[in-house]
């Protein structure tokens, strides 16, 4: 018989948030493995997670799996903070200036529905396949949601707030830095979680388009020598990067946005 | 002192011309506590923004001392309803918004700061953001800061509306404990006879729209005044000359 006080353990164990999350991962890896083990399929098309670990632990072990992360982290970085920074200038301008948004906003609207993957083959004809072409198709992902809710941001700041600004001697650049900025933040942060995703999304499809390192090459290269083991280590690198920065940008949040309370544009 | 010359505001919603303001004069002098007393829709606040140079008038022309008023300034404080505190900033960055923006040092801007949160009963607050703060205690950190910036003219916006009728009235007695210490000019907007007569030196009643003037009253009861004056006979009958005034409104 389990006595009581192991049982409410038991009981706030399966409470826990952390344990909850990651009990599903568990029972896919271990119904995965027990499947992959009874070779009801050809294992070699779908490897199972001893294979993939193995696999990983080669990679690890030479360096060509750290090596991959630098690439794309490099990439990845740099396409984001330039299509954040593209992104926050003009939807300040388009918010703020309506000429602007009349303009420059429908151009760029129509450029929003390009996807950054039909850009590809063209950026290369511009940039060959070295790092700027990853960098600028990256940076395409990122600068359109960035853009599209800064410019809300800025466009939706109460008008109260800047007449109170105003009577309290704010003018010119104050105006932006002290009131339309910092109202936009929250929105801003929305389009940058999104953006987060795009560039991942961008950043996979350059890659495989071609490149001489990074997650993204690996699996299309790994795909050219048959190596499913290999394809899959990347997909989930790939998978758990997503992960890992969009966790990192919302703990992020707490501290660019102590004042905020809305739940709308940030949902946990 | 403020004039108003024949100020008229009309603006298009849905291709319709609507006229907000018509032909509105008045003036105000320095330190005067002027209401404006009017029912919902006619257009009092639209005549507290164009005095704040907030908005443009369709014709007419409000002068500060003698200056044409063209848009915002720091002469003028505002205190609206809501949408008052920037939320981004807590409540001692929020009052020391104006002296920091006309360049106080820091030290002096702290002085200023800790004076108002003494004044408002705020003490152990100054670090925290206005939506961790209730209603009432937002509305007492809006009017330190439009005091601390020391404006010549105080414009406040049905600033008490949104609060309920307990904490209304310890704000209405806060107000003229500051204002009987720091003499501005106030312009007050309100739906509420009350507190019109609570407050005011003068008030003015205005038609609903478009917004006319339809009645000036002095209001000479001694001050300081506490709510015990509601039930002063003077009192009783001014709230009877003034209610009949609001409802020729309703009738006609």
């Amino acid at each position: 018989m389990i006595n009581e006080s192991f049982k409410r353990r038991l009981f706030w164990i399966g409470q826990s948030k952390i344990v909850r999350g990651t009990s599903a991962f568990v029972a896919v890896i271990v119904l995965w493995e027990f499947l992959s083990s009874l070779r009801l399929y050809n294992t070699l098309l779908f490897p199972g997670p001893r294979r993939i670990a193995m696999a990983f632990s080669d990679m690890f072990v030479s360096g060509e799996w750290f090596g991959d992360l630098r690439d794309s982290g490099v990439r990845y970085s740099l396409g984001f903070v330039l299509g954040s920074v593209i992104g926050v200038g003009l939807g300040t301008l388009t918010g703020r200036i309506p000429v602007l948004r009349d303009t420059l906003g429908v151009l760029l609207n129509y450029m929003r529905s390009t996807p950054s993957v039909a850009l590809i083959p063209l950026v290369i004809v511009w940039f060959g396949i070295g790092e700027e072409a990853k960098v600028f198709v990256v940076a395409w992902g990122v600068t359109f949601p960035v853009w599209v809710n800064t410019h809300s941001g800025i466009a939706e700041v109460e008008k109260e707030y800047v007449w109170a600004a105003r009577s309290l001697g704010a003018e010119g650049s104050d105006l932006y830095w002290e009131v339309y900025l910092p109202r936009a933040v929250p929105f801003v942060i929305a389009g940058t979680r999104i953006a987060i995703a795009t560039g991942f999304f961008s950043l996979a499809a350059a890659e495989m388009a071609g490149a001489f390192g990074g997650v993204a090459f690996r699996i299309f290269h790994s795909h050219q020598m048959f190596r499913t083991d290999k394809m899959m280590v990347g997909i989930l690198t790939i998978g758990a990067l997503g992960v890992l920065c969009d966790r990192l940008f919302v703990s992020l949040t707490g501290w660019l946005l102590p004042w905020w309370r809305g739940e709308s544009q940030l949902d946990k | 002192m403020i004039t108003v010359e024949n100020i008229s505001v009309a603006y298009r919603q849905r291709g319709q011309s609507v006229v907000a303001l018509e032909n509105l004069s008045f003036t105000v002098a320095d330190e005067e506590f002027l209401c404006i007393l009017g029912p919902s829709g006619c257009g009092k606040s639209t005549a507290l923004h164009v005095i704040g140079g907030f908005i443009p008038l369709t014709t007419g022309v409000v002068r500060h001392n003698g200056q044409m008023v063209r848009g915002p300034g720091k002469e003028r404080g505002v205190v609206f309803q809501q949408h008052n505190l920037f939320p981004w900033k807590t409540v001692e960055e929020n009052i020391g918004f104006g002296p920091r923006m006309r360049g106080e040092t820091k030290q002096r801007r702290k002085e200023i700061v800790s004076d108002y949160i003494k004044i408002i009963g705020l003490m152990g607050f100054e670090r925290s953001y206005p939506e961790e703060l209730s209603v009432g205690m937002k509305q007492r950190v809006a009017l330190a800061r439009a005091f601390a910036n020391d404006p010549e003219v105080l414009l406040m916006d049905e600033p008490f509306a949104s609060l309920d009728s307990q904490t209304a009235l310890t704000m209405r007695q806060l107000l003229l404990k500051i204002w009987s210490q720091r003499r501005k000019m106030v312009i007050f907007v309100t739906h509420d006879i009350d507190e019109a007569i609570l407050l005011a030196d003068r008030v003015l009643v205005l038609s609903s729209r478009p917004g006319k003037l339809k009645g000036e009253f002095r209001i000479q009861l001694p001050r300081p005044r506490t709510s015990e004056c509601l039930v002063t006979p003077h009192y009783v009958d001014l709230k009877k000359t003034i209610l009949s005034s609001c409802h020729s409104e309703v009738m006609g």
